[in-house]
């Protein structure tokens, strides 16, 4: 398409490598020993010796990166420690709660983040505007575990219109995907207000004013598609955010996707599944970066020419 | 479907269409969005625990509450009545003429769930795999020592030979871990994912993480369990059991955490089970670092420990404190409460004695589930000069940790792991595991190295003799040993506390905890 | 004193950051309740006058914890961001000051590090480090530092760059000096907000890790690790939760509120925007 997009496609698996070796170095730095954890508590100097080189932690770090990224390209991530299962298949198992999770949450803060910016900066100073402003930096505020379990006790516990923890039903995606989008939503807002307060302050929306042209035509036909790239920039920035914020609530709400299998790998050190987890996290940002580039480079013509 | 021409039909048609497609909307959306979308029949019961399974295997766990998810699809060859009296089950009867042998017969005509015979070649396999010393299973280690071999005698009995006298032999027999599995299953290795047993209650599914689902099995040789189908969850959140209860999403839930079974006892929806327990809590304190190696010390830590503050406070007053090594429910538990009280000025006189009137810190490994105990001991022991450091561990960690060797602990200055343990009503499964020194970690609970040799003769003299006088007698000069030597702070038990739906009849609790659904029913 | 009400967030977000200061001084004053003395014959008492909180589930009071755990808050987020935005615009100007291979090794760590978000290299951290007061520290510390690379680089670019350190060497100059005497006091006012602004999400992630039990070590009454107590006993006892957490958002929307003032004062048209 152009050179820009192209560098940033060529440089993604630079990132993807050196990120797994990141991973992969930090989690061989790990304390205790993976083969002890396998084995389990009773076994013999033997049997540990086994483990070893059954998993191939003798050899230098250098060969068993290689072999890592061997077994990575035919899908083998490895064994967790925990639940003896294929970290592939913990990988597969969990990572769809968490997809769910994450849109639901991630749509629910677009949906009402963007339009809400959008309004608040047609009318600066305004009361909308004002209490925009107030409740986005609330939003921005409030721990997202607490607004999370105060929503369970209102929600689950005393009304009982919601179902409390777990993800048996649809009911029980609510209160989780609340509690994720607050933060978000508040981000989300208050960007978009900065840059269309910034882009109807620009010159041609002025004399598209002063020509009388009606607000609507103004904002659907000039200011929307200056604004579409900073509102995809800042709405591709935040998936990070929202990718982390699902660590704490899957924990909050025992939500079975990958945010609640990284930290329980944490505690119970198993190394695979952390390092597996770790990595698809890295990859979605950086992916969703990327996608997040290439479509400003589609929407807005400056780019386009590289 | 062609439509008639005349309007007034037409009309009446599509009415007709609107109708029943908004009542299959209905019916599908009420359906979808029941109170957590779980279909409830009255044919079945939800069991919520706070763990899910580690194994469908019985011989490979040592959790209470895998045991329960496990009993209704397993059988051993005894069970024990509420009086704690072993009663048949696979074997029809049993004799030993010395202690040493003991033949069972064999019930005829049982077959596995998968339809294997159960018969003497299949009950010899179950335990060979057991005592096999290349055996890698869990509980391998509770059988190894005791049981020599089992042979077949004929199709229809067994007969087992021990390493020594064990008058416990028939409670050995009767835990979970010591059910009758399919040879066939066994032989294919599929075990751990796929239960196969003889039990009222045959294996259906098992979704990780989520859920295992039982259903009556049609060939059960006994009689037949009233409920069609059990499902099994598990969640690590005490709300969430609670409230599971409180919606209907669960029937019966266990264990339930202090806070919640208060509630559910004044809650006329609901009805509370507790019964005092064999979950016994204590610190094992390594005994090899220093200055723990010091028994004035280990005496001082208990006598800063108020068990009754705990039991009121972390219990909400579901508990006993121990006054002895064994549980109270325990056969000849020795209750000394002289050397078990509360008494703080007692214990900075035994650390100044020690030389360490200045204090001391005491490092103690604990799982997440138990770190409220730990909190509350850090506060205690603070007000004579110990500081407790919590470690939190969890999981293969935690276990990695409690049963390193005496190198590993002192290295890391470990300085205690604050345990818990059901062991049932066995005073010998209470006590050789924890304080034999053959059972010193790794291979054994004994994880602070407690190494007296007059507590190993008696432990043994104790199990190995059928007069009841005498093992009073042996059974309250180990425990008042164990005791003076304080090789354990010892804690307090805990109540068994089910919480259940009125109308579910039928539930039992085995002394431990482990919960029996094979006969219950919602009423 | 017009200024105070043109600028409300400053306002607000002083007066919010101020009594966080002082609940963090003054704590054993305001309160006469020790935060670690149990009472375990009354767990979670109800508010009274001797407890307006109540008491948590070992009979503590949960309003001198939540006003000693006001400390733990403050000190995460001065070391955190005191560390992180020290090392980060010192690296971030040394890059824009020297320009060339070595500001795109700095600018390609810097990305490699942006790549995760920031909870899980916590995690990671953590996971090496073990968990621990100190070790999250340095956890939240490692991955702020790239927005402050970043920036500083960034403003070191806009403000001359390698050029004009060049061109000052050229007369004699050391490029330290020019760092510091020329760029930095330009450089101040954005990164003076960025800190504000991110002091909030830094108690946030820390409370969070606290929260998952991988943070302070008990008994300790920092507001996350309250919270992850009280959480087992919701549908029964709200108080442990709902106070430490009502705090908390007090205390985060006090340095967002500060921040938004700052940048209104310091800083009203962004940081000046290069192509990265």
């Amino acid at each position: 398409m152009n050179g820009y997009i192209l560098r940033k496609l060529l440089a993604f698996p630079a990132v993807l490598l050196a990120v797994s070796l990141l991973t992969f170095l930090a989690v061989r730095m790990l304390p205790g020993d993976p083969a002890r954890l396998i084995a389990g508590p009773e076994a013999s100097a033997e049997a540990v010796a086994a483990v070893h080189a059954r998993l191939g932690l003798d050899q230098p770090v250098g060969a068993q990166y290689l072999a890592f990224l061997a077994h990575a390209a035919e899908g083998d991530l490895g064994t967790s420690i925990e639940s003896r299962r294929p970290v592939v298949d913990e990988l597969a198992s969990h990572l769809p709660y968490t997809l769910a999770l994450g849109l639901a949450a991630y749509g629910l803060a677009v949906g009402l983040g963007v339009p809400g910016g959008i309004l608040a900066a047609a009318a600066p100073g305004k009361p909308w505007d004002r209490a925009f402003s107030a409740a986005t930096i609330l939003a921005l505020s409030l721990p997202s575990f607490w607004v999370g379990l105060m929503a369970m006790e209102l929600f689950a516990v005393r009304l009982r219109w919601l179902p409390l923890m777990g993800a048996g039903s649809a009911s029980h995606i609510v209160l989780p995907a609340l509690a994720l989008s607050l933060a978000p939503m508040g981000l989300i807002g208050r960007m978009t207000r900065a840059a269309m307060i910034e882009i109807l302050r620009q010159n041609y929306i002025r004399t598209a004013r002063a020509k009388g042209l009606e607000p609507f035509a103004i904002y659907v036909r000039h200011a929307l598609p200056a604004a579409s790239t900073p509102i995809v920039t800042i709405v591709g920035l935040n998936l990070g955010a929202v990718i982390a914020g699902t660590v704490v609530t899957e924990s909050v709400f025992s939500w079975p996707g990958v945010g609640r299998l990284l930290v329980d790998a944490v505690k119970y050190r198993d190394y695979p599944v952390i390092q597996a987890v770790t990595l698809v996290a890295v990859v979605s940002v950086v992916l969703a970066n990327l996608a997040a580039e290439m479509a400003i480079a589609f929407l807005d013509p400056r780019m386009r020419r590289g | 479907m062609a439509i008639p021409p005349s309007l007034p039909d037409r009309r009446a048609v599509c009415l007709a269409i609107a109708r029943s497609a908004l009542a299959a909307g209905v019916a599908g959306t009420l359906a979808g969005c029941g109170r957590g979308g779980v279909r409830r029949d009255a044919g079945a019961l939800t069991i919520m625990q706070t763990e899910g399974p580690r194994a469908m295997d019985p011989a490979n766990h040592t959790a209470t509450l895998t045991g329960a998810i496990l009993d209704p699809m397993y059988e051993g060859l005894v069970r024990l009545d509420a009086a704690g009296a072993a009663v048949p089950l696979l074997a029809t009867s049993w004799q030993t003429p010395d202690g040493l042998t003991w033949t069972f017969r064999l019930r005829d005509g049982v077959r596995f769930h998968d339809g294997a015979p159960m018969d003497a070649a299949a009950v010899a396999q179950s335990f060979q795999r057991l005592i096999d010393p290349r055996s890698a299973l869990a509980a391998a280690g509770k059988f190894k020592p005791i049981i020599g071999s089992v042979e077949t005698v004929g199709a229809s009995a067994v007969q087992f030979r021990l390493r020594k006298p064990y008058a416990d032999l028939l409670t050995l027999l009767s835990a979970s871990q010591a059910s009758i599995v399919s040879p066939r299953a066994a032989a294919a290795g599929t075990l751990q994912r796929v239960a196969c047993g003889t039990g009222p209650y045959a294996f259906v599914a098992w979704a990780s993480d989520e859920y295992v689902a039982q259903r009556r099995s049609p060939g059960y040789w006994g009689r037949a369990a009233r409920t069609e189908t059990l499902r099994w969850t598990w969640s690590s959140e005490p709300s969430v059991l609670y409230m599971a209860l409180r919606t209907g999403d669960a029937d019966i839930a266990t264990p339930l955490s202090p806070v919640f079974s208060r509630l559910a006892a004044a809650n006329p929806a609901l009805s509370l089970v507790h019964s005092p327990g064999t979950a016994f809590f204590w610190i094992a304190l390594n005994t090899r670092l220093p200055p723990l190696d010091d028994v004035r010390v280990r005496q001082a830590l208990n006598f800063a420990t108020d068990r009754a503050a705990l039991v009121a406070g972390l219990l909400g007053g579901f508990g006993q404190p121990a006054t002895a090594p064994l549980a109270d429910r325990t056969p000849f538990a020795h209750p000394d409460p002289t050397r078990l009280r509360f008494d703080p000025g007692q214990a900075r006189r035994l650390l100044s004695a020690a030389g360490h009137g200045a204090g001391l810190g005491v490092a103690v490994a604990t799982q997440a589930a138990d770190e409220p105990l730990a909190e509350a001991l850090q506060a205690m022991w603070a007000e004579v000069g110990v500081a407790l450091e919590i470690r939190r561990l969890e999981g293969g960690v935690y276990a990695s940790e409690a049963f390193a060797a005496p190198r590993v602990k002192v290295a890391e200055g470990l300085g205690g792991v604050l345990a818990s343990w059901s062991s049932g009503v066995a005073p010998d499964l209470q006590l050789r595991p924890l304080f034999d020194s053959a059972s010193m970690a790794p291979a054994g609970a004994n994880l602070g190295f407690y190494d007296d040799p007059a507590v190993d003769a008696l432990i043994d003299a104790a199990v190995g003799s059928r007069d009841p006088a005498e093992r009073r007698r042996l059974y309250a000069a180990v425990q008042a040993r164990i005791v003076a030597a304080a090789p354990a702070v010892l804690l307090y038990t805990r109540d068994d506390l089910v919480g259940a739906r009125r109308g579910v009849s039928g539930l039992g609790v085995r002394p431990g905890g482990e919960l029996v659904v094979s006969g219950a029913f919602k009423a | 004193m017009g200024g105070l009400v043109r600028n409300p967030s400053l306002t607000l977000g002083g007066l919010l950051v101020g009594a966080l200061v002082l609940a963090s001084l003054f704590a054993p004053v305001l309160s006469a309740a020790s935060p670690l003395a149990q009472d375990l014959h009354h767990p979670f008492g109800g508010l009274s006058a001797r407890h307006p909180f109540g008491t948590d589930a070992f009979g503590r009071d949960i309003a001198a914890r939540v006003l000693y755990g006001a400390r733990y808050s403050l000190l995460e987020a001065g070391a955190c961001i005191g560390m992180a935005c020290t090392a980060g615009t010192l690296l971030g100007l040394a890059a824009g000051a020297r320009g060339g291979w070595f500001d795109q090794a700095v600018m390609w760590a810097m990305d490699i590090l942006f790549a995760f978000p920031g909870i899980v290299l916590a995690l990671l951290a953590l996971a090496l480090l073990g968990p621990g007061l100190v070790n999250m520290l340095l956890a939240i510390t490692l991955f702020s530092i790239p927005v402050y690379a970043r920036l500083a680089r960034n403003l070191a670019m806009s403000l001359g760059g390698a050029l004009y350190v060049e061109a000052a060497v050229a007369i004699g100059a050391s490029p330290a000096r020019v760092m510091f005497a020329h760029i930095l006091p330009n450089a101040a006012g954005p990164i003076i907000v960025q800190c504000a602004a991110s002091a909030g999400s830094v108690i946030l992630t820390a409370a969070s890790l606290s929260f998952l039990g991988l943070g302070v070590a008990p008994p300790a009454p920092e507001w996350g690790a309250m919270m992850s107590d009280g959480r087992n006993y919701i549908g029964a006892y709200l108080a442990p939760t709902l106070f430490p957490g009502l705090a908390m958002t007090l205390a985060v929307l006090g340095f967002n509120l500060l921040g938004e003032g700052l940048r209104q004062l310091l800083d009203p048209f962004g940081p000046i925007r290069t192509r990265s």
